[in-house]
Protein backbone atom coordinates (compact mmCIF):
# COMPACT_ATOMS: atom_id res chain seq x y z
CA UNK A 1 0.00 0.00 0.00
CA UNK A 2 1.44 3.43 -0.77
CA UNK A 3 1.57 5.56 2.14
CA UNK A 4 -0.51 8.39 1.15
CA UNK A 5 0.57 10.86 4.28
CA UNK A 6 -2.15 13.61 5.07
CA UNK A 7 -1.16 16.80 3.36
CA UNK A 8 -0.78 18.86 6.81
CA UNK A 9 1.30 16.33 8.21
CA UNK A 10 3.72 16.00 4.68
CA UNK A 11 3.77 19.94 5.41
CA UNK A 12 4.67 19.77 9.27
CA UNK A 13 7.49 17.15 8.49
CA UNK A 14 8.37 19.28 5.76
CA UNK A 15 9.29 22.39 8.15
CA UNK A 16 10.51 20.25 11.31
CA UNK A 17 14.06 21.08 12.38
CA UNK A 18 16.41 17.91 12.24
CA UNK A 19 15.40 15.18 14.25
CA UNK A 20 17.77 14.80 17.10
CA UNK A 21 18.90 18.20 17.85
CA UNK A 22 17.98 20.17 20.46
CA UNK A 23 15.74 22.25 18.47
CA UNK A 24 13.44 19.93 17.55
CA UNK A 25 13.23 18.93 20.77
CA UNK A 26 12.39 22.04 22.16
CA UNK A 27 10.05 22.61 19.24
CA UNK A 28 8.10 19.53 20.03
CA UNK A 29 7.96 20.86 23.52
CA UNK A 30 5.96 24.32 22.47
CA UNK A 31 3.95 22.86 19.79
CA UNK A 32 3.86 19.01 19.95
CA UNK A 33 0.33 19.26 20.76
CA UNK A 34 -0.79 20.99 17.52
CA UNK A 35 0.87 18.89 15.19
CA UNK A 36 -1.24 15.91 13.55
CA UNK A 37 -0.88 12.38 15.18
CA UNK A 38 0.46 10.89 11.93
CA UNK A 39 3.26 13.61 12.09
CA UNK A 40 3.81 12.21 16.06
CA UNK A 41 4.08 8.65 14.93
CA UNK A 42 6.52 10.23 11.85
CA UNK A 43 8.73 11.45 14.46
CA UNK A 44 8.65 9.17 16.92
CA UNK A 45 9.49 6.57 14.27
CA UNK A 46 12.05 8.37 13.25
CA UNK A 47 13.66 8.59 16.81
CA UNK A 48 13.48 5.13 16.94
CA UNK A 49 15.90 5.04 14.89
CA UNK A 50 18.60 7.12 16.29
CA UNK A 51 17.74 5.41 19.84
CA UNK A 52 16.32 8.87 21.46
CA UNK A 53 14.36 8.43 23.65
CA UNK A 54 13.54 11.77 24.96
CA UNK A 55 12.37 12.56 21.47
CA UNK A 56 10.49 9.70 21.87
CA UNK A 57 8.96 10.56 25.57
CA UNK A 58 7.70 14.21 24.34
CA UNK A 59 6.09 13.34 21.14
CA UNK A 60 4.49 9.95 22.76
CA UNK A 61 3.43 12.67 25.44
CA UNK A 62 1.72 14.61 22.97
CA UNK A 63 0.14 11.65 20.71
CA UNK A 64 -1.10 9.76 23.51
CA UNK A 65 -1.05 11.48 27.21
CA UNK A 66 1.14 10.86 29.83
CA UNK A 67 1.73 14.10 31.19
CA UNK A 68 -1.09 16.14 33.92
CA UNK A 69 -4.02 14.21 34.30
CA UNK A 70 -6.90 15.60 31.98
CA UNK A 71 -8.81 18.03 33.24
CA UNK A 72 -12.41 19.31 32.49
CA UNK A 73 -12.22 21.07 29.88
CA UNK A 74 -8.64 20.56 28.95
CA UNK A 75 -7.45 19.44 25.59
CA UNK A 76 -7.48 15.53 25.07
CA UNK A 77 -4.62 13.91 22.97
CA UNK A 78 -5.34 12.23 19.82
CA UNK A 79 -4.84 9.02 21.08
CA UNK A 80 -6.90 9.89 24.24
CA UNK A 81 -10.04 10.60 21.70
CA UNK A 82 -9.94 7.27 19.69
CA UNK A 83 -9.93 4.93 22.66
CA UNK A 84 -12.50 6.63 24.70
CA UNK A 85 -15.07 6.79 21.69
CA UNK A 86 -14.69 2.95 21.41
CA UNK A 87 -14.64 2.44 25.40
CA UNK A 88 -17.93 4.01 25.12
CA UNK A 89 -18.78 1.61 22.16
CA UNK A 90 -17.98 -0.79 24.33
CA UNK A 91 -19.74 0.57 27.77
CA UNK A 92 -16.29 0.01 29.36
CA UNK A 93 -16.60 3.20 31.37
CA UNK A 94 -19.36 2.01 33.40
CA UNK A 95 -16.45 -0.35 35.00
CA UNK A 96 -13.28 1.38 36.44
CA UNK A 97 -11.57 -1.69 36.36
CA UNK A 98 -12.43 -2.99 33.03
CA UNK A 99 -11.81 0.64 31.71
CA UNK A 100 -8.52 0.41 32.90
CA UNK A 101 -7.82 -2.87 31.24
CA UNK A 102 -8.40 -1.62 27.92
CA UNK A 103 -7.18 1.41 28.59
CA UNK A 104 -3.79 -0.34 28.91
CA UNK A 105 -3.84 -3.41 26.20
CA UNK A 106 -5.09 -0.10 23.80
CA UNK A 107 -2.02 1.95 24.61
CA UNK A 108 0.32 -1.18 24.46
CA UNK A 109 -1.07 -1.91 21.04
CA UNK A 110 -0.39 1.34 19.97
CA UNK A 111 2.42 1.31 20.83
CA UNK A 112 3.46 -2.12 19.51
CA UNK A 113 2.40 -1.10 15.66
CA UNK A 114 4.10 2.21 16.40
CA UNK A 115 7.21 0.54 16.96
CA UNK A 116 7.43 -1.63 14.37
CA UNK A 117 7.98 1.00 12.24
CA UNK A 118 6.94 2.54 9.06
CA UNK A 119 7.96 -1.00 6.56
CA UNK A 120 5.53 -3.04 8.57
CA UNK A 121 2.24 -0.70 9.50
CA UNK A 122 2.45 2.41 7.06
CA UNK A 123 -1.25 2.88 7.23
CA UNK A 124 -0.38 4.43 11.34
CA UNK A 125 0.95 7.51 9.30
CA UNK A 126 -1.95 7.40 6.94
CA UNK A 127 -4.45 7.81 8.89
CA UNK A 128 -3.15 7.37 12.62
CA UNK A 129 -6.72 7.72 14.15
CA UNK A 130 -8.39 5.06 11.97
CA UNK A 131 -5.73 2.40 12.65
CA UNK A 132 -6.24 3.04 16.53
CA UNK A 133 -9.65 2.78 16.44
CA UNK A 134 -9.13 -0.30 14.52
CA UNK A 135 -6.91 -1.39 17.30
CA UNK A 136 -9.10 -0.54 19.82
CA UNK A 137 -11.54 -2.77 18.30
CA UNK A 138 -9.02 -5.77 18.12
CA UNK A 139 -8.07 -4.72 22.09
CA UNK A 140 -11.72 -4.43 22.86
CA UNK A 141 -13.56 -7.35 21.39
CA UNK A 142 -12.19 -10.21 23.78
CA UNK A 143 -12.33 -8.00 26.75
CA UNK A 144 -16.20 -7.34 25.87
CA UNK A 145 -16.93 -10.66 25.38
CA UNK A 146 -15.33 -11.73 29.14
CA UNK A 147 -17.04 -8.78 30.72
CA UNK A 148 -20.10 -9.97 29.79
CA UNK A 149 -19.58 -13.91 30.68
CA UNK A 150 -21.63 -15.78 28.43
CA UNK A 151 -24.02 -18.11 29.84
CA UNK A 152 -23.92 -21.50 28.40
CA UNK A 153 -26.40 -22.33 25.90
CA UNK A 154 -28.19 -24.91 28.32
CA UNK A 155 -29.02 -22.36 31.31
CA UNK A 156 -31.23 -20.54 28.86
CA UNK A 157 -34.71 -20.94 28.53
CA UNK A 158 -36.24 -22.88 25.62
CA UNK A 159 -37.97 -20.19 23.19
CA UNK A 160 -42.10 -20.23 23.86
CA UNK A 161 -44.33 -18.82 21.80
CA UNK A 162 -43.05 -15.62 19.21
CA UNK A 163 -40.29 -16.23 16.90
CA UNK A 164 -36.78 -13.82 17.80
CA UNK A 165 -36.35 -13.62 14.24
CA UNK A 166 -35.97 -10.54 11.40
CA UNK A 167 -39.82 -9.68 12.37
CA UNK A 168 -39.01 -9.08 15.96
CA UNK A 169 -35.32 -7.23 15.35
CA UNK A 170 -36.67 -5.36 12.44
CA UNK A 171 -38.75 -3.76 14.86
CA UNK A 172 -35.66 -2.49 16.98
CA UNK A 173 -33.73 0.59 16.70
CA UNK A 174 -30.42 -0.61 15.18
CA UNK A 175 -27.74 -0.02 17.50
CA UNK A 176 -30.08 -1.47 20.32
CA UNK A 177 -29.98 -5.17 17.57
CA UNK A 178 -26.19 -4.55 17.07
CA UNK A 179 -25.72 -4.41 20.66
CA UNK A 180 -27.68 -7.49 21.68
CA UNK A 181 -26.12 -9.86 18.83
CA UNK A 182 -22.44 -8.54 19.37
CA UNK A 183 -23.55 -9.73 23.48
CA UNK A 184 -23.79 -13.18 21.57
CA UNK A 185 -21.00 -16.06 21.37
CA UNK A 186 -18.69 -14.93 18.45
CA UNK A 187 -20.38 -17.93 15.86
CA UNK A 188 -23.75 -17.21 16.29
CA UNK A 189 -23.15 -13.47 16.41
CA UNK A 190 -21.74 -13.46 12.88
CA UNK A 191 -24.65 -16.07 12.17
CA UNK A 192 -27.08 -13.19 13.12
CA UNK A 193 -25.59 -10.86 11.80
CA UNK A 194 -25.42 -12.15 8.56
CA UNK A 195 -29.07 -13.63 8.37
CA UNK A 196 -30.91 -11.20 10.31
CA UNK A 197 -29.57 -7.77 10.00
CA UNK A 198 -27.30 -8.25 6.12
CA UNK A 199 -30.54 -10.32 4.50
CA UNK A 200 -28.55 -13.48 3.32
CA UNK A 201 -30.10 -16.53 2.96
CA UNK A 202 -29.27 -19.22 4.75
CA UNK A 203 -29.40 -22.53 3.11
CA UNK A 204 -28.73 -21.16 -0.78
CA UNK A 205 -25.74 -22.46 -2.91
CA UNK A 206 -25.28 -18.64 -3.44
CA UNK A 207 -21.70 -17.70 -2.33
CA UNK A 208 -22.74 -14.84 -0.31
CA UNK A 209 -25.23 -16.80 1.61
CA UNK A 210 -24.32 -17.39 5.27
CA UNK A 211 -22.97 -21.08 4.97
CA UNK A 212 -20.65 -20.07 2.54
CA UNK A 213 -19.47 -17.05 4.35
CA UNK A 214 -18.92 -18.94 7.52
CA UNK A 215 -18.33 -22.00 5.55
CA UNK A 216 -20.64 -24.30 7.41
CA UNK A 217 -23.11 -26.67 6.54
CA UNK A 218 -26.85 -24.87 6.49
CA UNK A 219 -27.81 -27.27 9.36
CA UNK A 220 -24.71 -26.06 11.59
CA UNK A 221 -25.69 -22.36 10.66
CA UNK A 222 -29.73 -23.11 11.43
CA UNK A 223 -28.40 -24.56 14.64
CA UNK A 224 -26.26 -21.31 15.90
CA UNK A 225 -29.18 -19.28 14.58
CA UNK A 226 -31.49 -21.41 17.00
CA UNK A 227 -29.53 -20.92 19.99
CA UNK A 228 -28.99 -17.06 18.85
CA UNK A 229 -32.72 -16.75 19.35
CA UNK A 230 -33.15 -18.37 22.70
CA UNK A 231 -30.28 -16.02 23.75
CA UNK A 232 -31.45 -12.86 22.21
CA UNK A 233 -34.78 -13.80 23.88
CA UNK A 234 -33.49 -12.71 27.18
CA UNK A 235 -32.04 -9.68 26.14
CA UNK A 236 -34.70 -6.62 27.88
CA UNK A 237 -35.33 -4.84 24.80
CA UNK A 238 -36.50 -8.04 22.71
CA UNK A 239 -38.63 -9.32 25.75
CA UNK A 240 -40.01 -6.43 26.05
CA UNK A 241 -41.11 -5.86 22.18
CA UNK A 242 -42.65 -9.77 22.60
CA UNK A 243 -44.69 -9.27 25.36
CA UNK A 244 -46.07 -5.91 24.10
CA UNK A 245 -47.09 -8.08 21.05
CA UNK B 1 2.39 -13.40 1.16
CA UNK B 2 -0.32 -12.84 3.13
CA UNK B 3 -1.41 -9.91 3.97
CA UNK B 4 -1.04 -8.37 7.19
CA UNK B 5 -4.36 -8.68 8.99
CA UNK B 6 -4.37 -5.49 10.54
CA UNK B 7 -3.64 -3.69 7.62
CA UNK B 8 -6.52 -5.69 6.26
CA UNK B 9 -8.80 -4.25 8.93
CA UNK B 10 -7.64 -0.52 8.33
CA UNK B 11 -8.76 -0.91 4.98
CA UNK B 12 -12.38 -2.56 6.19
CA UNK B 13 -12.63 0.25 8.47
CA UNK B 14 -11.69 2.97 6.34
CA UNK B 15 -15.00 1.67 3.95
CA UNK B 16 -17.16 1.38 6.97
CA UNK B 17 -16.46 4.51 8.01
CA UNK B 18 -17.18 6.02 4.89
CA UNK B 19 -20.71 4.77 4.84
CA UNK B 20 -20.61 2.64 2.11
CA UNK B 21 -21.58 -0.66 2.45
CA UNK B 22 -19.19 -3.90 3.01
CA UNK B 23 -19.85 -6.82 1.28
CA UNK B 24 -18.47 -8.82 3.80
CA UNK B 25 -18.73 -12.43 1.62
CA UNK B 26 -15.88 -10.25 -0.82
CA UNK B 27 -14.07 -10.14 2.20
CA UNK B 28 -14.12 -13.20 3.40
CA UNK B 29 -13.54 -14.76 0.15
CA UNK B 30 -10.31 -12.65 -0.47
CA UNK B 31 -8.35 -13.74 2.51
CA UNK B 32 -10.37 -17.20 3.86
CA UNK B 33 -7.31 -17.49 5.88
CA UNK B 34 -8.57 -14.91 8.47
CA UNK B 35 -12.16 -15.74 7.78
CA UNK B 36 -13.59 -15.38 11.49
CA UNK B 37 -11.49 -12.59 12.74
CA UNK B 38 -13.05 -10.34 9.87
CA UNK B 39 -16.50 -11.61 10.40
CA UNK B 40 -16.01 -10.44 14.08
CA UNK B 41 -14.08 -7.40 13.78
CA UNK B 42 -16.92 -6.38 10.66
CA UNK B 43 -19.11 -7.02 13.50
CA UNK B 44 -17.91 -3.46 15.53
CA UNK B 45 -16.55 -2.11 12.74
CA UNK B 46 -19.89 -1.19 11.05
CA UNK B 47 -20.61 2.64 11.40
CA UNK B 48 -20.37 4.24 14.24
CA UNK B 49 -24.15 5.73 14.42
CA UNK B 50 -23.76 7.47 17.51
CA UNK B 51 -21.76 10.78 18.13
CA UNK B 52 -18.46 9.76 19.73
CA UNK B 53 -18.14 13.30 21.52
CA UNK B 54 -17.62 12.77 24.96
CA UNK B 55 -16.69 14.44 27.97
CA UNK B 56 -13.52 13.75 28.92
CA UNK B 57 -12.07 10.97 31.41
CA UNK B 58 -10.62 13.43 33.61
CA UNK B 59 -9.39 10.52 35.38
CA UNK B 60 -5.44 10.45 37.44
CA UNK B 61 -5.55 6.38 36.48
CA UNK B 62 -5.49 6.66 33.04
CA UNK B 63 -2.78 9.29 32.94
CA UNK B 64 -0.87 7.00 34.82
CA UNK B 65 -1.84 4.12 32.54
CA UNK B 66 -0.59 6.49 29.74
CA UNK B 67 2.50 7.42 31.50
CA UNK B 68 3.34 3.29 32.24
CA UNK B 69 2.93 2.78 29.07
CA UNK B 70 5.11 5.53 27.16
CA UNK B 71 7.63 4.11 29.99
CA UNK B 72 7.84 0.50 28.41
CA UNK B 73 7.74 1.50 25.10
CA UNK B 74 10.85 3.66 25.79
CA UNK B 75 12.15 0.79 27.70
CA UNK B 76 11.49 -1.56 24.37
CA UNK B 77 13.41 0.65 22.18
CA UNK B 78 16.71 0.81 24.95
CA UNK B 79 16.43 -3.11 25.85
CA UNK B 80 14.19 -5.38 23.54
CA UNK B 81 10.42 -5.54 22.73
CA UNK B 82 9.47 -7.74 25.22
CA UNK B 83 9.27 -4.38 27.65
CA UNK B 84 5.92 -3.82 25.63
CA UNK B 85 4.81 -7.52 23.91
CA UNK B 86 3.97 -9.64 26.79
CA UNK B 87 0.61 -7.54 27.44
CA UNK B 88 0.06 -6.99 23.81
CA UNK B 89 -0.13 -11.31 23.21
CA UNK B 90 -2.71 -11.42 26.53
CA UNK B 91 -4.68 -9.17 24.26
CA UNK B 92 -4.27 -12.27 21.90
CA UNK B 93 -4.50 -14.76 23.63
CA UNK B 94 -8.15 -13.70 24.55
CA UNK B 95 -9.28 -14.14 21.29
CA UNK B 96 -7.62 -17.57 20.60
CA UNK B 97 -9.34 -19.20 24.42
CA UNK B 98 -12.97 -18.60 22.93
CA UNK B 99 -12.16 -20.64 20.09
CA UNK B 100 -10.32 -23.25 22.56
CA UNK B 101 -13.21 -23.93 24.75
CA UNK B 102 -15.59 -24.43 21.58
CA UNK B 103 -13.02 -27.06 20.46
CA UNK B 104 -12.46 -28.63 23.65
CA UNK B 105 -16.38 -28.95 23.69
CA UNK B 106 -15.80 -31.74 21.19
CA UNK B 107 -14.51 -35.23 22.13
CA UNK B 108 -11.00 -36.05 20.26
CA UNK B 109 -10.78 -38.98 17.92
CA UNK B 110 -8.59 -41.19 19.60
CA UNK B 111 -4.85 -42.14 17.77
CA UNK B 112 -4.48 -46.01 16.91
CA UNK B 113 -1.02 -46.94 18.80
CA UNK B 114 0.21 -47.96 15.44
CA UNK B 115 0.45 -44.69 14.11
CA UNK B 116 1.06 -42.57 17.17
CA UNK B 117 4.34 -42.36 16.33
CA UNK B 118 3.72 -40.99 12.72
CA UNK B 119 1.37 -38.75 13.75
CA UNK B 120 3.56 -37.28 16.29
CA UNK B 121 6.46 -37.34 13.73
CA UNK B 122 3.99 -34.84 11.89
CA UNK B 123 3.13 -32.62 14.30
CA UNK B 124 6.82 -32.09 15.75
CA UNK B 125 7.59 -31.32 11.64
CA UNK B 126 4.84 -29.39 10.92
CA UNK B 127 5.50 -27.02 14.12
CA UNK B 128 9.37 -26.81 12.86
CA UNK B 129 7.95 -25.20 9.56
CA UNK B 130 5.94 -22.74 11.30
CA UNK B 131 8.71 -21.64 13.63
CA UNK B 132 10.75 -21.04 11.03
CA UNK B 133 8.27 -18.90 9.10
CA UNK B 134 8.94 -16.15 11.87
CA UNK B 135 12.43 -17.31 13.57
CA UNK B 136 15.62 -16.83 12.09
CA UNK B 137 16.17 -20.00 13.74
CA UNK B 138 14.45 -22.66 16.00
CA UNK B 139 15.90 -24.19 17.99
CA UNK B 140 15.28 -27.68 19.90
CA UNK B 141 14.28 -25.99 22.92
CA UNK B 142 11.99 -24.08 21.11
CA UNK B 143 9.65 -26.88 19.32
CA UNK B 144 9.87 -29.16 22.05
CA UNK B 145 8.36 -26.26 24.11
CA UNK B 146 5.71 -25.44 21.42
CA UNK B 147 4.55 -29.06 21.19
CA UNK B 148 4.15 -29.17 25.24
CA UNK B 149 2.30 -25.96 24.76
CA UNK B 150 0.25 -26.97 21.58
CA UNK B 151 -0.71 -30.44 22.97
CA UNK B 152 -1.70 -28.57 26.56
CA UNK B 153 -3.98 -26.18 23.91
CA UNK B 154 -5.43 -28.72 21.44
CA UNK B 155 -5.27 -31.85 23.47
CA UNK B 156 -4.16 -33.92 20.61
CA UNK B 157 -3.24 -36.86 22.92
CA UNK B 158 -0.16 -37.10 21.09
CA UNK B 159 2.76 -35.15 23.44
CA UNK B 160 1.71 -36.42 26.51
CA UNK B 161 5.02 -37.71 28.07
CA UNK B 162 6.91 -34.82 28.83
CA UNK B 163 9.09 -35.19 31.80
CA UNK B 164 10.22 -32.52 33.96
CA UNK B 165 13.96 -31.58 32.65
CA UNK B 166 16.57 -28.89 33.43
CA UNK B 167 14.58 -25.97 30.74
CA UNK B 168 11.52 -27.02 31.62
CA UNK B 169 8.90 -29.77 30.48
CA UNK B 170 10.93 -31.97 27.73
CA UNK B 171 9.62 -35.52 25.48
CA UNK B 172 12.80 -37.44 25.94
CA UNK B 173 11.00 -40.09 23.14
CA UNK B 174 10.22 -37.25 20.92
CA UNK B 175 14.23 -36.33 20.57
CA UNK B 176 15.32 -39.89 20.32
CA UNK B 177 13.05 -42.46 19.64
CA UNK B 178 10.37 -41.25 17.38
CA UNK B 179 9.06 -37.47 16.29
CA UNK B 180 12.32 -35.87 15.40
CA UNK B 181 14.48 -39.56 13.99
CA UNK B 182 11.17 -40.30 12.34
CA UNK B 183 10.70 -36.57 10.69
CA UNK B 184 14.80 -36.39 9.66
CA UNK B 185 14.28 -39.92 7.79
CA UNK B 186 11.38 -38.67 6.07
CA UNK B 187 13.67 -35.40 5.25
CA UNK B 188 10.52 -33.36 6.72
CA UNK B 189 13.49 -31.42 9.11
CA UNK B 190 16.85 -31.29 9.22
CA UNK B 191 19.01 -31.93 12.29
CA UNK B 192 21.65 -29.46 12.90
CA UNK B 193 23.14 -29.73 16.07
CA UNK B 194 20.67 -28.42 18.39
CA UNK B 195 18.92 -26.34 15.54
CA UNK B 196 15.90 -28.06 13.40
CA UNK B 197 15.39 -26.85 10.18
CA UNK B 198 12.46 -27.01 7.36
CA UNK B 199 13.19 -30.30 5.08
CA UNK B 200 12.91 -30.94 1.32
CA UNK B 201 9.96 -32.87 1.62
CA UNK B 202 8.65 -30.80 4.23
CA UNK B 203 5.52 -30.21 1.81
CA UNK B 204 4.18 -33.84 2.31
CA UNK B 205 3.40 -32.47 6.02
CA UNK B 206 0.81 -29.95 5.46
CA UNK B 207 -1.37 -32.90 3.89
CA UNK B 208 -1.29 -34.79 7.02
CA UNK B 209 -0.90 -32.16 9.52
CA UNK B 210 -4.63 -31.09 8.88
CA UNK B 211 -5.74 -34.34 9.94
CA UNK B 212 -4.20 -34.90 13.44
CA UNK B 213 -4.40 -30.74 14.56
CA UNK B 214 -8.12 -30.91 15.18
CA UNK B 215 -8.15 -27.17 14.42
CA UNK B 216 -5.39 -26.42 12.26
CA UNK B 217 -6.24 -22.48 12.08
CA UNK B 218 -6.04 -22.49 16.17
CA UNK B 219 -3.07 -24.60 16.05
CA UNK B 220 -1.72 -21.72 13.57
CA UNK B 221 -2.74 -19.06 15.23
CA UNK B 222 -1.33 -20.66 18.65
CA UNK B 223 2.55 -21.46 17.00
CA UNK B 224 2.66 -17.97 15.56
CA UNK B 225 2.02 -16.82 18.83
CA UNK B 226 4.85 -18.77 20.35
CA UNK B 227 6.92 -18.08 17.75
CA UNK B 228 6.97 -14.47 18.50
CA UNK B 229 8.99 -15.60 21.90
CA UNK B 230 12.40 -16.35 23.10
CA UNK B 231 13.77 -19.63 23.75
CA UNK B 232 13.80 -17.98 27.26
CA UNK B 233 10.26 -16.84 27.48
CA UNK B 234 9.15 -20.43 26.24
CA UNK B 235 10.91 -21.85 28.56
CA UNK B 236 9.40 -19.91 31.43
CA UNK B 237 5.86 -20.23 30.21
CA UNK B 238 6.12 -24.19 29.64
CA UNK B 239 7.87 -24.32 33.31
CA UNK B 240 4.89 -21.88 34.92
CA UNK B 241 2.65 -24.10 33.23
CA UNK B 242 3.61 -27.45 34.33
CA UNK B 243 3.76 -25.88 37.88
CA UNK B 244 0.46 -24.16 37.73
CA UNK B 245 -1.36 -26.70 36.56
CA UNK B 246 0.66 -28.62 39.39
CA UNK B 247 -1.09 -25.78 42.31
CA UNK B 248 -4.25 -26.73 44.02
CA UNK B 249 -5.83 -23.89 43.40
CA UNK B 250 -8.32 -22.27 40.76
CA UNK B 251 -5.92 -21.07 37.87
CA UNK B 252 -7.95 -17.25 38.26
CA UNK B 253 -5.99 -16.99 41.78
CA UNK B 254 -2.88 -18.43 41.05
CA UNK B 255 -0.50 -15.60 41.87
CA UNK B 256 3.30 -15.32 40.88
CA UNK B 257 4.83 -15.42 44.40
CA UNK B 258 2.98 -19.43 44.66
CA UNK B 259 4.90 -20.10 41.07
CA UNK B 260 7.94 -18.46 43.00
CA UNK B 261 7.28 -20.29 45.90
CA UNK B 262 6.92 -24.02 44.51
CA UNK B 263 9.70 -23.59 41.86
CA UNK B 264 12.39 -22.69 45.35
CA UNK B 265 11.38 -25.94 47.11
CA UNK B 266 11.77 -28.15 44.03
CA UNK B 267 15.35 -29.17 44.54
CA UNK B 268 15.85 -29.62 40.57
CA UNK B 269 14.23 -26.05 39.53
CA UNK B 270 15.47 -24.12 42.30
CA UNK B 271 17.95 -23.29 39.83
CA UNK B 272 15.75 -21.34 37.81
CA UNK B 273 15.20 -18.50 40.48
CA UNK B 274 18.69 -16.90 39.38
CA UNK B 275 17.68 -16.43 35.86
CA UNK B 276 16.33 -13.22 35.03
CA UNK B 277 13.90 -15.14 32.85
CA UNK B 278 12.07 -16.32 36.21
CA UNK B 279 11.80 -12.81 37.58
CA UNK B 280 8.62 -11.94 39.53
CA UNK B 281 7.69 -9.96 36.34
CA UNK B 282 8.28 -12.41 34.01
CA UNK B 283 6.71 -14.81 35.36
CA UNK B 284 4.01 -13.27 36.36
CA UNK B 285 3.68 -12.00 32.31
CA UNK B 286 3.60 -16.08 31.64
CA UNK B 287 0.82 -16.16 33.98
CA UNK B 288 -1.33 -13.29 32.48
CA UNK B 289 -0.54 -14.87 29.54
CA UNK B 290 -1.06 -18.84 30.52
CA UNK B 291 -4.56 -17.68 32.17
CA UNK B 292 -5.15 -15.49 28.80
CA UNK B 293 -5.39 -18.68 26.77
CA UNK B 294 -7.33 -20.71 29.51
CA UNK B 295 -4.29 -22.91 29.43
CA UNK B 296 -4.14 -23.62 33.29
CA UNK B 297 -7.12 -25.48 33.52
CA UNK B 298 -6.39 -28.92 35.40
CA UNK B 299 -6.25 -31.94 32.64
Amino acid sequence: MQLERPPKSAAEIATLPAIGSTECTQFLRGAGRSLDPETLVWVIRAAVEIRNTELIEVAGSDLAGAGEPAAPGSRRTHAEKVIWAVARRFGFPSDAAILAEFWRASLDGMWDAVLAGRDQKPFWEANFGQALYAKCLDVGRPLFRRWKREVSIESVPPLRGGDVGGEILSRLGEQVILQAIRRLPPQEAHAAMLHWVDGRPVDSPDPDSVRNVMRLSARQVHNLLSNAQRRLAQEPAVRDLREAS
Amino acid sequence: MTKDIDRIKFELLNICERGATVDIASWVERFPEHREELLDFWLWARPRGESDESPPPGSASLADIARDALQRACLAVSLGSEWLKPLVLEAEGHQIAGQLQELRKQVPSSTPTSRRAFRRAVVYAWVIEQLAAVRVTVSRLATQKTTYLLENSLRLHLFDSHQKKPLGPYDHFARYRDAEPIAARKRWIRIVGSTLEVGEQAREVQLYARRYLRSIELALALTQLFAKLTDDQLETLATVHWVGCRLSVADQSIAPTMVLEALQKDTEWSAKLKRTNFSYEKVGAALRMLIALDLLRKP
